[in-house]
């Protein structure tokens, strides 16, 4: 996938994409893609469903979407808190998967943020986390949709153990 | 003899180092940071601050990685440059007093003691205090260059 950002160097407005601020476990990350991708209720999960790395299956008019939960260090939980009220729906392949939020929203065009790249000293290898930006005098991560994606997809097949955080928190 | 100001940081309770009197702009009392996931742990947050998101630097987690510290009260502002040609950059280091002002003569310039080692990496010359301390010139560049992440600090020396 060609990504606009992955061509800009320093301080980046990154024009053509669609925004959703979503915030759990204290961490506020702001998802970019070229895409817009659907924001539901987190009703109707079936815990029953859960494995190692999901918190169960999410119905939706879209399928029974396999749920993941993250926490602020981007580990999966398999416990959802009860906090986690919202899901955002992205692609997998083709299939989709449902990520538990505290709270998502859309941002709109007339506000698109600043994104400052991730500082050197901050890097650390591997990183889904592509710049930072200011919204409401806080530090949100950015992070494009597919490499959340990724990241997931990596924790599970990364584990066993010792990416996945086997209780809530 | 020459001499000039600077500033002592204090990093933990037997951690300190100075850095030049123009290159400390700003002190945060209980700054609110912000968690950055998948970074180094001497520097996973960052400060939001005049439009900008600042690095924050946890001199005492690079040293001490295996022992957590208490959370640190206060965070210096530092301003840099990588050479001279380069714009000035910001970044952000958490102290655990409020720095003190302090006198440098030419004098006072000392060896880095070989107990303190880990320090050659970070600084830029070291000297004594009045307290008779040695205290590092922190080397802002490269404390903030990302090399960190890669120079393990001898913490057996300490």
């Amino acid at each position: 996938m060609t990504r606009q950002a992955d061509t800009l160097h320093g301080d980046s407005v990154v024009q053509g994409y669609q925004y959703i601020r979503v915030s759990f476990d204290g961490l506020n990350m702001l998802l970019l893609d070229n895409h817009s991708h659907p924001v539901e209720p987190a009703r109707a999960l079936s815990v029953d469903a859960r494995t190692r790395y999901s918190v169960g299956r999410m119905a939706t008019d879209k399928g029974n979407l396999v749920a993941y939960c993250l926490n602020s260090r981007l580990q999966l939980l398999n416990e959802m808190p009860l906090s986690r009220r919202v899901s955002i729906i992205l692609p997998v392949n083709d299939d989709l998967i449902a990520i538990m939020c505290e709270r998502a929203e859309r941002i709109e065009f007339g506000t698109i943020p600043k994104l400052s790249p991730v500082p050197e000293c901050m890097r650390n290898g591997y990183t889904p986390v592509s710049h930072l930006s200011i919204h409401d005098g806080k530090a949100d991560i950015v992070v494009h949709s597919p490499d959340l994606v990724d990241h997931i997809h990596r924790l599970i097949t990364d584990d066993a153990g010792d990416t996945a955080v086997r209780q809530t928190g | 003899m020459s001499e000039t100001n600077a500033w002592k940081l204090s990093f933990s309770a037997s951690l300190r180092a100075a850095v030049g009197e123009f290159q400390l702009i700003h002190i945060f009392d209980q700054p609110e940071l912000f968690e950055v996931p998948c970074t180094p742990l001497h520097c996973h947050q960052v400060l939001v601050w005049q439009e900008d998101v600042l690095p924050v630097m946890d001199i005492d987690a690079w040293v001490n990685p295996y022992q957590q510290t208490a959370k640190e009260p206060f965070a210096g502002i530092v301003a840099f440059q990588q050479s001279a040609d380069m714009p000035v950059q910001y970044g952000c280091i958490k102290l655990i007093a409020p720095p003190q002002r302090i006198r440098v003569s030419d004098s006072s310039a000392c060896e880095i003691p070989e107990e303190n080692s880990f320090w050659l990496e970070l600084s830029l010359a070291s000297f004594r205090d009045a307290d008779g301390q040695v205290l590092m010139v922190l080397n802002l560049p490269k404390l903030f260059s990302g090399d960190l992440a890669s120079i393990p600090p001898d913490v057996g020396s300490l």
